[in-house]
C-alpha cells in the first residue's frame, strides 16, 4: 500500500525532507529537493506577467518541478509532443511564454531564486494544462485538462493496483510529453510517492540495465515491448521488475511471449486516448486476447456501434463517444478496430483521409490512397495513380523522385515515423469483379512478387509496358544462388495478369502456344512487354525484351468457363 | 573499412525494410537520422538488433554515446570494427 497525495495536496501538505522523489544521474534526488526546485520555478512563473507556457524538458524530474512550480504560480501548462521549429511556431500562437529546453530564440523562462513562501493547496479546477493527440495528422487538436481531471486519474491508477510495491522505482520508455508517460512516470509516482527515474530510457539495453539495479516498475510502449532484444541477459531484469505497463497503441499479441520470457510477466495494458484519458486494462498472462476492464470510476456504454465513456478523467459529466468499435459484454469489452480512417503507426494517430487529401494538392495525382500494412513494423503504403505531372516526373527523375516530392506533402502532417514508406503508382486504381477498389486489391499491390510496372501504351487490342524485376523480389531466392534468374513461370504469370488487368479475357486459361524463353531474365532489367489481343480467338500474344535483345515470346488462349 | 562500411549500408536496407534505394544511394558520411535517410527512433531500434544479431555487438546503455554511433554509416562502422575486437 502507498500513502497517497494528491495533487493538489503534494506540496501543501508535503512529506518528510528525506522521502527519496526521483533518481537523476545515479542520484537520489528527495523531497525537500523537489520542494525547493518547485519553490524557484513558482517564482519564475510569478515573476511573469503571462499565464500560458509551453513546458517541454527531456529531464522528468526537472519537468515535474516546472510542471507544479507553474501551477503553483496559477498558470496553465502546454505540453507538445517535442520542441521542434514546427511546434514552436505553432506555439507560438498560443502560449505566453516557452520554459524547458528551447532555443534561444524562445526566450526560454529563467528559473530564479526559491521563493520561502509556504505551499497552499491548489484549486482543482483551475485549468492546469493542455495536451496534443499524438502525432495526429492535420493541426494536432489541443486538449484543455483541469487539474480534478488529473488528479482523478492518478486516484483512479492507484485504486486499480493498490498492491504494487511502494518501494518500487518507476522507469518509463515513453516520454512525459505525451499524457501516458505523464501520469505514469510523473505524476502517479509523485502522488503514491514512488521514486521516478528523471532519464528516459532509448534503447533495450538501457531498459535491462536499469531494471537490473533496483526493483522497478517500467512504463513503456509496444514500440519497445516488441523489440525485446533476446540477446541481453535479463535474468536481474526480470527478479526486480514488479509490473510493466503499455500502452500509446496495441500490443500485438506476438509480442507476448517475449515479453513473458524476458521481463518475465505480460505488460498491463492500458487503453486511451488523449481525449478521454485512461478508458480501461487487461492483462494477458496466458492467451493472445483477454476482456478490457474499466478503470475505477470509469463507466462504459456502446452507442452508433462505438464505444463511449463517462468517467472524472473527462472535462464534464457528459457521455464522450471514442472512435472505437467495440463488443460490451458482462465480461469487459473487445476492441472491434476505428470506426474512421484513423490508423496508429508506432503510437502516433494518423488519418488516412487527410493523408490523401494532401497527397492531391501535389497536382501531380489523378488518384491517391493510403493503407495501413501489416508486420511486425506497421507501415503506411501510397497506392497514387499519376497525372500527366507525375508521370513525367516519375519518366524523368525516377521513381525515388516522385517518392519524395509526395513526401514532401506529408512531412508537416505526420512525424517521421509515420510517414509512408511504400509507393505504388498503378495506370489506374486496381477494381474487384464489382469494380470497387477494396482494401485486398490495394494490398495486392504491395506484394512483394510484384515487378515494377509502368503502361505506357494500351487501347482495346494492345498495350506496352515496361517491367522490372528487383534483386529483392523473392522470385530470384534460390533460382539460383550465384546467377539469379526470372524463372519462366513468373514470367508468365506476369503476362496473363496484366494482360487480364489490361483486356477483358475470357476466364479460363485454356494453353499456351509457340513459347520461346530465348534468353535469361537477370535481376533489375528493364523489359518491354508488348501484348496484342485478338478478341475473336481469345488469344493474347506477347514479347517480353530489352536492351540484351528478345527474352520470351509465345501466345496464350483463353476460352469461356467450362 | 570500406567493406564494412559497404555491408552495414546493405543492412540497413535489409533490416529496415528500406525500398527503392540501394546500398550506393546511401552517402557513408550523411546522417542516418531525421534528415539523410529520414530513419527515426524506432529504425534506430531495429538497427540496434540487426547490429546485434549480425555482428554480436551490444549498444551502450549511455545514450550520448549510443547517438554518436548512429551518427552516420562511417561511425556505425567504426563502432562495430572496435567493438568486435574486444
Amino acid at each position: 500500500m502507498t500513502d497517497l497525495r494528491s495533487l493538489e495536496q503534494l506540496l501543501a501538505v508535503g512529506r518528510a525532507p528525506a522521502w527519496p522523489v526521483a533518481v537523476r544521474a545515479g542520484q537520489g534526488v528527495d523531497f525537500a529537493g523537489l520542494r525547493l526546485r518547485v519553490a524557484a520555478w513558482r517564482a519564475a512563473f510569478s515573476a511573469q506577467p503571462g499565464r500560458r507556457w509551453a513546458l517541454y524538458t527531456e529531464d522528468s524530474f526537472e519537468f515535474a518541478a516546472a510542471l507544479f512550480g507553474a501551477w503553483h504560480a496559477g498558470a496553465c501548462v502546454y505540453l507538445p509532443a517535442d520542441n521542434q521549429p514546427v511546434t514552436q511556431a505553432r506555439l507560438r500562437e498560443h502560449v505566453d511564454g516557452f520554459a524547458g529546453q528551447w532555443p534561444a530564440d524562445c526566450r526560454p523562462l529563467a528559473v530564479m531564486e526559491p521563493d520561502p513562501t509556504p505551499f497552499s493547496e491548489l484549486d482543482p479546477e483551475a485549468e492546469a494544462l493542455v495536451v496534443y493527440t499524438s502525432g495526429s495528422s492535420g493541426e494536432p487538436s489541443a486538449i484543455p485538462k483541469r487539474l480534478r481531471q488529473l488528479s482523478t486519474e492518478v486516484a483512479a491508477l492507484a485504486a486499480c493496483w493498490p498492491d504494487l510495491p511502494a518501494d518500487a522505482r518507476v522507469l518509463g520508455s515513453v516520454s512525459h510529453q505525451h499524457i501516458y508517460g505523464l501520469l505514469f512516470r510523473v505524476l502517479w509516482p509523485l502522488a503514491a510517492g514512488r521514486a521516478f527515474a528523471a532519464e528516459r530510457l532509448a534503447y533495450p539495453e538501457q531498459i535491462a540495465a536499469a531494471l537490473a539495479q533496483a526493483r522497478s516498475l517500467l512504463v513503456a510502449s509496444p514500440a519497445h515491448l516488441k523489440r525485446l532484444n533476446d540477446q541481453l541477459d535479463w535474468a536481474d531484469a526480470r527478479a526486480n521488475l514488479a509490473a510493466v505497463f503499455s500502452s500509446g497503441g496495441p500490443l500485438p499479441a506476438d509480442a507476448l511471449p517475449a515479453c513473458r520470457a524476458l521481463l518475465g510477466q505480460a505488460p498491463l495494458e492500458i487503453y486511451g486516448s488523449s481525449e478521454t484519458g485512461g478508458i480501461a486494462w487487461r492483462q494477458r498472462e496466458d492467451a493472445a486476447t483477454a476482456n478490457w476492464q474499466p478503470l475505477p470510476g470509469v463507466q462504459l456504454r456502446v452507442a452508433n456501434d462505438v464505444l463511449q465513456v463517462r468517467s472524472g478523467h473527462l472535462p464534464d459529466a457528459d457521455w464522450h463517444a471514442t472512435s472505437d468499435k467495440v463488443q460490451l459484454g458482462d465480461a469487459g469489452f473487445e476492441l472491434q478496430g476505428r470506426a474512421d480512417r484513423i490508423v496508429k503507426i508506432e503510437e502516433k494517430r494518423v488519418s488516412l483521409t487527410a493523408l490523401e487529401a494532401a497527397l492531391m494538392q501535389s497536382g501531380l495525382l489523378q488518384e491517391a490512397r493510403v493503407v495501413s500494412l501489416p508486420g511486425s513494423r506497421a507501415l503506411l503504403g501510397v497506392v497514387a495513380v499519376p497525372n500527366a505531372r507525375g508521370w513525367r516526373c516519375y519518366d524523368e527523375d525516377g521513381k525515388r523522385a516522385l517518392n519524395a516530392v509526395l513526401r514532401d506533402q506529408l512531412v508537416d502532417l505526420v512525424e517521421p515515423s509515420a510517414l509512408p514508406r511504400r509507393w505504388r503508382y498503378p495506370w489506374a486504381l486496381p477494381v474487384n469483379s464489382q469494380g470497387k477498389t477494396t482494401e485486398a486489391e490495394l494490398h495486392a499491390l504491395f506484394d512483394p512478387r510484384r515487378p515494377e510496372v509502368r503502361l505506357l501504351a494500351h487501347d482495346a487490342t494492345q498495350a506496352t509496358l515496361h517491367l522490372q524485376f528487383a534483386a529483392a523480389s523473392p522470385y530470384f531466392v534460390g533460382h539460383f544462388a550465384l546467377a539469379p534468374v526470372l524463372p519462366g513461370v513468373a514470367q508468365l504469370d506476369w503476362v496473363v495478369r496484366l494482360a487480364r488487368a489490361l483486356f477483358a479475357l475470357p476466364p479460363r486459361f485454356l494453353r499456351l502456344e509457340a513459347a520461346k524463353f530465348q534468353q535469361v531474365i537477370v535481376p533489375d532489367t528493364v523489359l518491354t512487354l508488348a501484348l496484342g489481343y485478338a478478341a475473336a480467338r481469345g488469344s493474347v500474344s506477347y514479347s517480353l525484351h530489352s536492351a540484351a535483345g528478345q527474352h520470351a515470346s509465345g501466345r496464350i488462349v483463353f476460352g469461356a468457363a467450362a | 573499412m570500406l567493406a564494412l562500411e559497404q555491408e552495414i549500408k546493405g543492412l540497413v536496407i535489409e533490416s529496415l525494410n528500406l525500398e527503392d534505394i540501394t546500398p550506393d544511394d546511401i552517402d557513408t558520411d550523411a546522417p542516418l537520422f531525421v534528415e539523410g535517410l529520414g530513419l527515426d527512433s524506432i529504425d534506430a531500434l531495429e538497427l540496434g538488433l540487426a547490429l546485434q544479431k549480425r555482428y554480436g555487438v551490444s549498444l551502450s546503455a549511455d545514450s550520448a554515446e549510443t547517438r554518436a554511433h548512429f551518427a552516420s554509416v562511417r561511425a556505425l562502422a567504426a563502432f562495430v570494427a572496435s567493438a568486435r575486437k574486444q
